[in-house]
């Protein structure tokens, strides 16, 4: 089995296309969003001031990123004091090329992994594949998705654009032909090929929702216990974290805790917390002997010094993906990246312009009404950075553009000209058709953008001849 | 300070991070409240009831078997339940127990029974076999139903998480309010491993339904001693 590397094709405007002619993603979105929206409204009211807390929250991530480096060290030293190992990775492949010499030291031949949106986005997989490693997702989500070759499409469902029949028909892939369609027997079937490669991993390698730098403790919140087993059974656990995911200690924490599973699925707590520190102690009867932290930065120190630092903030809790009007219809494949949603469509650009040299693009997937900012736990102003974005790719506007918008600008101004314009428009749209979506000189703006056909007869003419 | 166990550069690390919140004066681009020292306790809507039986409730609701135990005959009872609902078939339910203190006055008792095999608590493939795993707790929460369980007091973590059933004794007095009550007490040395649980294991990865057990127990039960 091999997991592809993310493939960024073709542009933005054809990943929009194809997404929205297909319904049953559409309903299967629509539920989901809708369905954690209600959860998040019940779970948040059992606060006695919601805002008080969202409030502490991003006072809280500021205090963190305005000292970042001090509680970094203060959480690899507690981390090393406790028996762990600590790897500081500037780039994605300083990062996997640790978990590849790790690998190759222990003789490692099978990996498990619990879920990790940073191990995709440094292309963990592949790299260890590529040496011959069998690298397993234990996620159910992201186990259907590896079996079905595909990335995920929710940072928290990752399998969300997959209804059951299409599920068992990706597993039957393992099982033979067998499994029915039965939500539980597909997780029964999937608990059985995955407790077996639980019991023969060489090693596990989970993400880090919180580093606590008080106590050098990894947090992680599961709901599965996949996270658990996979920090838990095989000899080695390699951690990963993003270098801006810590806090300070445990009243952080709480506050962070008490938001993230009830922003995320509504849940008021995930069925694990689990905090890591450090291997085995002596006389455990279980736990891996080797403990390995991996600190990334990957484009992310970058972010903290531009008008952006405050995305940083973020803790993945998938929100704002929910509430977005333009997730809600276009889905997570359609961003083109690991991360999707108002989050991702801010993040990408920032981390992978290299690979994804039309990331910029992903601004206009946006129509910054700033739900996700009303979503955010910690108060991310996400529609300002996409604001901020599409300001940055105008930056280098040429003089025909700037000429176009200013002539538009220009007509639209005044109502004798605005109402001619239209009346052009419409007769030149009705001659040419679809093909007005291309204008001259401001086609940057028209690529993300589909005109609706123009009426016959305008509102206002037949208001004017009385067809009321 | 540079460390065997350390590798990549520490100080290049950091120092690119300096440089850039130098240069963005680590500033948000909207105002932000300064953080409140000493941050406060997250705040909850009041339940109703003392701290066990809103544990009680708040377990319950996620599926979770609360069963109150007040002497030697109770705690039996629990037991014997737990063993009847994970025995697979006719044959003996295979029983793993933590090192947790209060696990030790059931391990002979479970001993003495020709329904039960009690297994050696080795290692993490033994444990994957029994049908029963049994720990003790080091607290509970009581707003979301959550019990603690530390690898310190267990021996371990497997216990709690391979078969397919769990049954946890807590102590009632263990029981806090809020989940802050809990981890605002951590101080280091830390276990290894904590774990805050909450009900069984559940899945929401197909079409957001509901499976239990897809990874760790399917069932919880809590013996809660008082």
């Amino acid at each position: 089995m091999t997991t592809q590397p993310i493939a960024i094709t073709p542009r933005l405007r054809a990943r929009t296309t194809a997404a929205l002619g297909d319904e049953r993603l559409g309903r299967a979105l629509s539920n989901a969003a809708d369905t954690f929206e209600q959860r998040r409204a019940i779970a948040t009211a059992a606060f006695v001031d919601h805002d008080q807390v969202r409030n502490h929250a991003r006072s809280i991530r500021a205090d963190v990123l305005s000292r970042l480096p001090d509680l970094l060290e203060e959480f690899a030293d507690r981390v090393i004091a406790a028996g762990g190992h600590v790897c500081w990775a500037p780039t994605a492949s300083d990062a996997t090329n640790y978990v590849r010499d790790v690998a190759r030291r222990r003789g490692a031949k099978r990996v498990v992994k619990g879920k990790s949106m940073l191990s995709e986005e440094i292309a963990l997989n592949p790299a260890l594949e590529a040496d011959g490693i069998e690298v397993t997702e234990t996620d159910l989500g992201e186990w259907i998705i590896q079996v079905a070759n595909e990335t995920p499409s929710h940072i928290i469902v990752p399998a969300i654009h997959r209804d059951r029949g299409q599920i068992r028909d990706a597993l039957n892939k393992v099982a033979g032909g067998d499994l029915t369609d039965v939500p539980e027997e597909l997780a029964a079937f999937a608990r059985a090929q995955l407790r077996a490669k639980f019991l023969e991993a060489d090693i596990g390698i989970t993400g880090v929702n919180f580093g606590v730098a008080s106590t050098g403790s990894c947090v992680l919140v599961t709901n599965e216990g996949n996270g658990r087993l996979t920090s838990s059974v095989p000899p080695v656990h390699i951690a990963l974290m993003g270098m801006e995911r810590v806090v300070a200690d445990w009243d952080q924490l709480d506050v962070m805790l008490a938001l993230l599973p009830r922003s995320a699925t509504g849940q008021a707590v995930t069925t694990y917390v689990s905090a890591m520190t450090g291997p085995r102690k002596d006389g455990e009867r279980d736990g891996p002997d080797e403990f390995h932290l991996v600190i990334v930065d990957n484009g992310r120190s970058a972010v903290a010094g531009s008008e952006f630092a405050e995305m940083l903030s973020c803790i993945r809790c998938g929100a704002c993906l929910n509430v977005c009007p333009v997730y809600r219809q276009i889905g997570g494949h359609a961003y083109g990246w690991v991360y999707s949603g108002p989050m991702g469509a801010v993040l990408t650009p920032l981390l992978a312009q290299r690979e994804y040299t039309t990331a910029n693009e992903l601004a206009n997937a946006s129509s910054l009404c700033g739900a996700c900012w009303e979503a955010c736990p910690v108060g991310i102003p996400l529609q300002d950075m996409l604001l901020a974005q599409r300001r940055r790719n105008a930056a280098d506007v040429r003089p025909t553009e700037e000429a176009a918008w200013n002539a538009w600008a220009a007509t639209w101004s005044r109502t004798g000209t605005y109402w001619a314009s239209l009346r052009t428009g419409n007769a030149v749209q009705r001659l040419l058709g679809d093909n007005l979506a291309r204008l001259p000189g401001v086609g940057r703006w028209t690529d993300g953008r589909a005109l609706p056909p123009a009426a016959e007869v305008s509102f206002r003419d037949a208001w004017r001849r009385g067809d009321r | 300070m540079t460390s065997v166990r350390e590798t990549g550069d520490r100080a290049a690390f950091l120092s690119t991070i300096r440089r850039a919140i130098a240069a963005s004066h680590g500033q948000f681009t909207r105002p932000v409240e300064p953080l409140v020292s000493p941050l406060p306790l997250v705040e909850y809507v009041a339940e109703h009831g003392t701290l066990a039986e809103q544990f009680t409730t708040a377990l319950t609701l996620l599926g979770g078997v609360v069963r109150r135990v007040v002497d030697g005959t109770t705690l039996a009872a629990v037991v014997d339940d737990a063993l009847g609902f994970a025995r697979r078939d006719d044959e003996r339910v295979r029983v793993v127990l933590s090192d947790d203190p209060d696990c030790d006055r059931l391990r002979s008792w479970l001993a003495q029974r020709d329904d039960v095999e009690v297994l050696d608590y080795d290692n993490a493939a033994t444990v994957a076999t029994a049908d029963l795993g049994i720990t003790g707790a080091r607290g509970a929460v009581a707003l979301t139903g959550s019990v603690v369980v530390d690898a310190a007091f267990a021996g371990g973590r497997t216990v709690s998480l391979l078969p397919p059933v769990h049954l946890v004794l807590v102590d009632a007095a263990s029981i806090v309010a809020a989940p802050g009550d809990l981890w605002r007490a951590m101080r280091a040395p830390m276990p290894s491993n904590l774990v805050q649980i909450t009900g069984p294991s559940r899945s929401a990865d197909i079409e957001l339904i509901i499976t239990l057990g897809v990874h760790g127990p399917r069932a919880l039960w809590v013996g809660l001693l008082t």
